[in-house]
C-alpha cells in the first residue's frame, strides 16, 4: 500500500511546518517533492520512519500507521526503508566500509564474506571504489554524500528516502546518482520517494512530482505536466523568478 | 519587567521539569534497551576500554598525589599530643571513605562524561543518532547501555585501584619524608579500618559510574544547536555530573554509614 | 587490535578486583592461611572492645579479637582470639581488657593475676568449646565509670556519718581521723591526677578544673576537721565534726555530679564498700533497738577499718590511674 501521509500537522515550537499535508506515494514508483528551502521537505521525510511524531494526521506506511508505532515495531519498520540523509550523516567513528556495513549486520541475513560483497557492489553503484577502509573525515563532500546513498541502498530496502542525493555534487556523479535510483525502481522494484532541488533531475527521474509550498503540495502531477501550471507560485519557484514568487506568496 | 522575570522564571521551571522527564524517559529506554544485547554487546568491552582502562592513569595519577598531601598534612597536625602512626589512620579512612570514590569520580566527570557528552552531542546534531534509528538500531541500546554499563562495572574497579595507590602512596611519604616505619603506618591503618569502609566505598563508586556515565550520555542525547549545543551539552554534563556526584556522596552517607 | 584491548579490560579489572580484595582482607588482619591458635575468654562485659583489635602479651602483639558473642544465660560475654602464635603465657594468666592508647583502640592482654591484681571472671566448669582453653577476663572501667563509683562512695560516706551520729567514743573518733585523711589523700591524689591530665587536654579541662577545685574544697575542710580534732574531743562538739564529714560528702557528691552521669559502680570496691555500709546499717539497727550491744559497738572499730578499706581501694585505683592513665581516659578523634 505503500507510503501515504493524511492531512500531518507538524509544529516546532511556535513554528508550523506541516499544516495539513497530504501525499500519496506510488508503488514501485519515484515521487519527488520539490519546494523552497525550510519548507518542510526533510520533516517529511523523517515522519515516514518515524523519526519525529506528527501533531496531527496520520503517516502510513505498508498499512501500519507509523505515527502510532512505538518500540521494536518501529524498528522492525524501519528495516524495509533505506533513507539517505541530506548531511550524509555517517558514523564518524567508523571507515566507510564499516559504515556502509552497519545496517547489513543488524539485519544479520547475510554472512560476513555476503556483507563484504555487497558492501563492495554498494560502493561501486556510486563510484567509490577503493575508499572502505578510510574515515568519513578524510572523504570530500561530495563523497560522503555518495557513501551516504551507498549506505541507504546497501540494505537493498523496499522503500528508499532521499534527501537532496545530488545536491552538492559534479554534473557526471548527479547523472550517476539518478541512473542509481532509476535502476533501484527498475531492478528491484524500490518505492523511492527524493527531495531535490534539482530540477532537471526531478524531471528526468519523476514518476511523479509535487511542490511543498507552506506545509501543504501546492500541486502535485506528472512532471512533463508541471511547465504549463498557471499557478504563479508553483511558476515562480520552477522558473526562478523571485519577483513572481513573492507576489504570489 | 515583572511579566517578564516571571515569564523566566515559569520557562526555567518548565525546562527543568522537562529536563526530569526526560532523562526518565531515557533511563527507562536504557533499562528496556538492557535485553538488546545483540545490539550493545559487541560495544561493551570497547567501552570499558574507553571509560574505565583508559581512566586508570589519570585515577592512579590523583590517587597518588592524594596519598602523598594527606600524609604530610596528617603528620602536620598530629604533631604533640596525637601519636604518628594515626597518619595511617587518617591517610586509610579518609581515602577508602571520601577522597578515593569522590576525586576519582569528579575527575573522571571530566574525562569520561565530558567524553560522552560531546561525543553523543556531535553525533545527535550532525543527525547521526537518527541515522542509527533509520537502520534501525536503539540508538540508547547502541550508544547509551554500554556507556553507563561500562560506568557502572569500571568505575568500582577504578576506585578500587586508586585507593590502593593512594595508600600506598600515603605509606611510601611516611617512610621516606616522616619519621614513620612501616609497622607504625600499617598498625594506624588498621586501627579504625572496617572491612564494610571497602564495600561502601565501592557502592559510592558504581554509583559515581552510572551518574557520570548516565549524565554525560543524557546531556549528548538530548542535545541541539550545532557546535555551540555540543559545547554547552559538555559543559552541562560535567557540572551536572560534578554536583551530582556531591550530593550521592551525601546520600550514601547518611543512608549507608 | 579488539584482542589486545579485550586482554587490557581483562587485566584491568582482575588487577582492580585482586588488589580490592586482598587490600580488605590483608587491612583486615587476615593471616592468609598462616596457622593460627584460638582462644577465648569469659568476662562480664567487653567495654569498648571492637572485632580486629589486638591481643598483647608482655607488649607483643600475638593476635587479634576476631568476634564476640554474649553466652547463653547472658551472665557473660565470649571473646573468640585468634593467635599467630602460642606464647608460653603464665600459669595463672587473665586477660586484661583494657584502652590501649588515649584515642580510643582498645586491647586484650594476657597478664599474670598475680602481678596485676584485678577480680577476674570465674570461668564456670565445661565452658570450653571444642577443646579451645578459656580464661577468665577483666575489663577495666574507664574515667565515667570511676566518677560513678566516686558517686556511689560519698553517698554511702552521707550514710556512715548518719550512722555514726548515734555510736561516737573518742577510739572511732581517732579513726575518722585517719579517714578523713585518707579522704584528704585521694583527692590530693585526683586533683593530681586532674591537673595532669588538664594539662594535656585542653577541652576536657574545663570540666576537670571545676572538679579538681571541688576536691581542693574538700580537701581544705577535711583539713580543717583535722585542725579542730583534739578540741573537738575536749569540747564534745560532735555535731560540727559530724557536720565537716557531711560537708565533705557534699563537696564529692557535687564533684560526681560533674565529672559523670553514668550510673554502674566499680564492682570490685562497691562490692566491699557496699558490704561494710551493710553491717553498719544492722549495727545501727540493733543501737536503735536498744539491744545493750551499744558498748560492744563502741569499741566494735570494724565499721571504720571498713570505710578505710573502701578508701585503701580507691587509692589503689588511683594509683593504677596514675601510673596508667590511659586505661582510664578515652578520647575518641573519629
Ligand atoms: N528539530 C527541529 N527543531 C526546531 N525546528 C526545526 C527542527 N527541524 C526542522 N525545524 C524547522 O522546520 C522547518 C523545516 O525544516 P526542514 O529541514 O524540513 O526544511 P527543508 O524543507 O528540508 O529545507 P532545506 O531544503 O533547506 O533542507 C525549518 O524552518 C526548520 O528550522
Ligand atoms: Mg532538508
Amino acid at each position: 500500500m505503500s507510503i501515504r501521509l493524511d492531512r500531518v500537522v507538524k509544529t516546532f515550537g511556535d513554528l508550523t511546518v506541516l499544516d495539513g499535508f497530504s501525499l500519496d506515494v506510488a508503488e514501485e514508483g519515484i515521487t519527488t517533492i520539490i519546494g523552497p528551502s525550510g519548507s518542510g521537505k526533510s520533516t517529511t521525510l523523517k515522519l515516514v520512519i518515524g523519526l519525529i511524531q506528527p501533531d496531527e494526521g496520520e503517516v502510513w506506511v505498508d498499512e501500519v500507521r507509523v505515527d502510532e508505532l512505538e518500540g521494536d515495531d518501529l524498528y522492525d519498520l524501519r528495516r524495509k526503508v533505506g533513507f539517505v540523509f541530506q548531511f550524509a550523516a555517517l558514523f564518524d567513528s567508523m571507515t566507510i566500509g564499516q559504515n556502509v556495513a552497519m545496517g547489513l549486520h543488524r539485519a544479520g541475513e547475510l554472512s560476513a564474506g555476503e556483507i563484504e560483497e555487497r558492501v563492495r557492489e554498494s560502493l561501486a553503484l556510486v563510484d567509490l571504489d577503493g575508499v572502505q577502509e578510510k574515515y568519513p573525515s578524510e572523504l570530500s563532500g561530495g563523497m560522503r554524500k555518495r557513501a551516504g546513498v551507498a549506505r541507504a541502498v546497501a540494505l537493498r530496502p523496499r522503500y528508499l528516502l532521499y534527501d537532496e542525493p545530488t545536491t552538492g555534487l559534479d554534473p557526471i556523479t548527479v547523472t550517476m546518482i539518478d541512473r542509481l535510483i532509476l535502476r533501484m525502481r527498475d531492478e528491484l522494484g524500490v518505492t523511492s520517494l527524493v527531495i531535490t532541488h534539482d530540477l532537471d533531475s526531478a524531471y528526468r527521474i519523476s514518476d511523479h512530482l509535487a511542490m511543498l509550498h507552506k506545509g501543504r503540495i501546492r500541486w502535485e502531477g506528472p512532471p512533463d505536466d508541471i511547465q504549463a501550471v498557471d499557478d504563479p507560485v508553483v511558476r515562480g519557484f520552477i522558473t526562478g523568478e523571485p519577483e513572481l514568487w513573492e507576489d504570489a506568496s | 519587567m515583572l511579566a517578564s522575570s516571571l515569564q523566566a522564571i515559569g520557562r526555567t521551571a518548565i525546562r527543568g521539569v522537562g529536563a526530569v522527564g526526560q532523562g526518565g524517559h531515557l533511563a527507562v529506554g536504557a533499562v528496556r534497551a538492557l535485553r538488546k544485547v545483540d545490539i550493545w554487546g559487541p560495544l561493551f568491552v570497547p567501552q570499558l576500554a574507553a571509560v574505565g582502562v583508559a581512566s586508570v592513569p589519570i585515577a592512579l595519577f590523583i590517587a597518588a598525589f592524594t596519598g602523598i598531601v594527606l600524609a604530610i598534612q596528617a603528620s602536620y597536625t598530629f604533631t604533640g599530643t596525637v601519636p604518628l602512626y594515626f597518619v595511617g589512620a587518617l591517610v586509610g579512612k579518609t581515602i577508602i571513605l571520601e577522597l578515593g570514590p569522590v576525586l576519582t569520580g569528579l575527575a573522571l566527570a571530566g574525562r569520561v562524561g565530558a567524553n560522552i557528552a560531546a561525543e553523543l552531542g556531535t553525533m545527535r546534531v550532525t543527525e547521526q543518532i537518527d541515522a542509527l534509528e533509520s537502520l534501525a538500531y536503539d540508538p540508547v541500546a547502541y550508544l547509551v547501555v554500554p556507556r553507563v554499563g561500562a560506568g557502572l562495572v569500571m568505575f568500582p574497579v577504578v576506585v578500587g585501584m586508586s585507593m590502593a595507590v593512594g595508600i600506598a602512596a600515603g605509606w611510601i611519604t611516611s617512610l621516606f619524608l616522616l619519621d614513620l616505619s612501616t609497622p607504625q603506618f600499617v598498625r594506624g591503618l588498621r586501627l579504625f579500618f572496617e572491612p564494610y569502609d571497602v564495600q561502601f566505598a565501592l557502592i559510592k563508586a558504581a554509583s559515581f559510574g552510572i551518574t557520570v556515565t548516565g549524565v554525560g550520555a543524557f546531556f549528548g542525547y538530548t542535545c541541539s544547536g550545532g557546535a555551540a549545543g555540543v559545547g554547552r551539552s559538555t559543559t552541562r554534563a560535567v557540572v551536572g555530573a560534578s554536583m551530582l556526584i556531591l550530593v550521592l556522596d551525601a546520600f550514601w552517607a547518611a543512608a549507608l554509614l | 587490535m579488539t584482542r589486545g584491548r579485550e586482554v587490557m579490560v581483562g587485566a584491568v579489572i582482575l588487577v582492580g578486583i585482586a588488589v580490592t580484595v586482598i587490600g580488605t582482607l590483608w587491612l583486615k588482619g587476615s593471616n592468609f592461611g598462616r596457622p593460627s591458635v584460638r582462644v577465648d575468654v569469659l568476662v562480664e562485659e567487653i567495654g569498648q572492645l571492637a572485632e580486629g583489635n589486638q591481643v598483647r602479651f608482655r607488649g607483643v602483639p600475638v593476635g587479634r579479637v576476631m568476634e564476640f558473642e554474649v553466652e547463653p544465660g547472658g551472665e557473660a560475654v565470649r571473646i573468640l582470639l585468634t593467635l599467630d602464635r602460642a606464647p608460653d603465657l603464665p600459669d595463672d594468666v587473665g586477660a586484661l581488657i583494657a584502652p590501649e592508647s588515649l584515642f580510643g583502640e582498645w586491647q586484650v592482654e594476657f597478664v599474670s593475676r598475680s602481678a596485676v591484681p584485678f577480680v577476674y571472671f570465674e570461668v564456670p566448669a565445661g565452658s570450653e568449646q571444642e577443646d579451645v582453653p578459656v580464661l577468665g577476663g577483666f575489663t577495666m572501667p574507664d574515667i565515667t565509670r570511676l566518677t560513678a563509683a566516686a558517686f556511689d562512695i560519698s553517698q554511702n560516706l552521707s550514710v556512715l556519718t548518719d550512722r555514726v551520729d548515734r555510736a561516737f567514743n573518742e577510739e572511732t573518733a581517732d579513726n575518722i581521723r585517719l579517714a578523713i585523711e585518707n579522704i584528704q589523700d585521694a583527692s590530693e591524689n585526683v586533683r593530681d591526677l586532674i591537673d595532669q591530665q588538664a594539662q594535656t587536654f585542653a577541652n576536657v579541662s574545663s570540666e576537670v578544673e571545676r572538679a579538681a577545685s571541688e576536691i581542693g574544697a574538700a580537701a581544705s575542710v577535711g583539713r580543717r576537721v583535722l585542725e579542730q580534732a583534739d578540741g573537738l574531743m575536749a569540747s564534745g562538739q560532735i555535731d560540727s565534726i559530724l557536720g565537716n564529714v557531711g560537708s565533705i560528702t557534699t563537696n564529692l557528691d557535687s564533684l560526681s555530679a560533674h565529672m559523670a552521669t553514668a550510673t554502674s559502680g566499680l564492682d570490685v570496691t562497691m562490692a566491699r564498700a557496699e558490704s561494710a555500709f551493710a553491717r553498719v546499717d544492722r549495727l545501727s539497727a540493733r543501737v536503735e533497738a536498744g539491744e545493750g550491744v551499744l558498748g560492744q559497738l563502741m569499741t566494735d572499730t570494724l565499721l571504720v577499718t571498713r570505710a578505710s578499706d573502701v578508701l585503701t581501694q580507691l587509692d589503689l585505683l588511683l594509683a593504677d590511674l596514675r601510673e596508667n592513665p590511659k586505661r582510664y581516659v578515652r578520647l575518641s578523634i573519629f
